[in-house]
């Protein structure tokens, strides 16, 4: 059975883990409330996607 | 790899997504427009337009075999007289999805599936507010309209009272 030989170092797993990164949303202008949003789904502000109201959303 | 696997199992058993499917397929017909998550819709969507393309050739064996999945005769009545002539002009693309947003609990991407041609939607809030605003309007104008006109002969009552004051005054003055 192959086994580790040596201990993998903190350094290391860092190094690997250095590689791990976040990407920002790539968010669009709402056209009719000119929030920002999700590209291609609908508002999630005024419910709007392709010119249209698709969904209502509740004001709270 | 998943090379040609076609079946989405939503883990789910065969029966039980089969039951899911006539399910959300008879509520698809039903209300025109239904809100569900992306991966369910994209299953459902498959069968819904099936059972429309099936349904469009308008025969007795067509309407036994979407019978088999659509199993509310209501249902299947409104698909074969209604949303069916609706779709006469279409070979494909007889429902819409539209993404929406991750669902609060386990932030599933829900979407919504819509029938072409559904009737326009009117919003729950607009509703609400016409049928509110309508008795309340009529009731605030009853209210509104009964204090005017007791104010109003108050103030007339007042004027009058103020004008008799100095009437009599002046014809106090012109005694003295
Ligand atoms: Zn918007």
């Amino acid at each position: 059975m192959p086994v580790p030989k040596r201990k993998h170092s903190n350094s290391r797993t860092g190094k690997r883990r250095a590689n791990w990164k976040l990407t920002a949303p790539n968010l669009v202008k709402c056209s009719h409330c000119h929030q920002s949003r999700m590209p291609h789904r609908a508002c999630p502000y005024c419910g709007y996607y392709g010119g249209r109201e698709i969904v209502s959303i509740k004001e709270v | 790899m998943r090379h040609r696997k076609d079946t989405v199992k939503l883990s789910r058993t065969r029966s039980h997504r089969a039951a899911l499917v006539s399910n959300m397929v008879t509520s698809l017909f039903k209300y025109e427009r239904i809100k569900t998550t992306i991966t369910k819709a994209m299953v459902i969507r498959r069968d819904a337009e099936h059972m429309i393309s099936i349904a469009q050739k308008g025969t007795l064996a067509a309407r036994r075999q979407v019978a088999t999945v659509v199993k509310d005769q209501t249902v299947l009545r409104k698909l074969f007289d209604v949303i069916v002539p609706r779709m006469k002009d279409k070979k494909s693309g007889f429902i819409s999805i539209v993404k929406l947003w991750p669902r609060h609990g386990d932030a599933a991407l829900l979407a919504q599936m819509e029938l072409f041609g559904a009737p326009a939607k009117v919003k729950p809030e607009e509703a609400e507010k016409k049928a509110k605003a309508a008795p309340k309007k009529k009731a605030e104008k009853k209210e509104e309209a009964p204090k005017a006109k007791k104010e109003k002969p108050e103030k007339k009552a007042a004027s009058a009272k103020a004008t008799a004051d100095k009437a009599e005054k002046k014809e106090a003055k012109k005694a003295e």
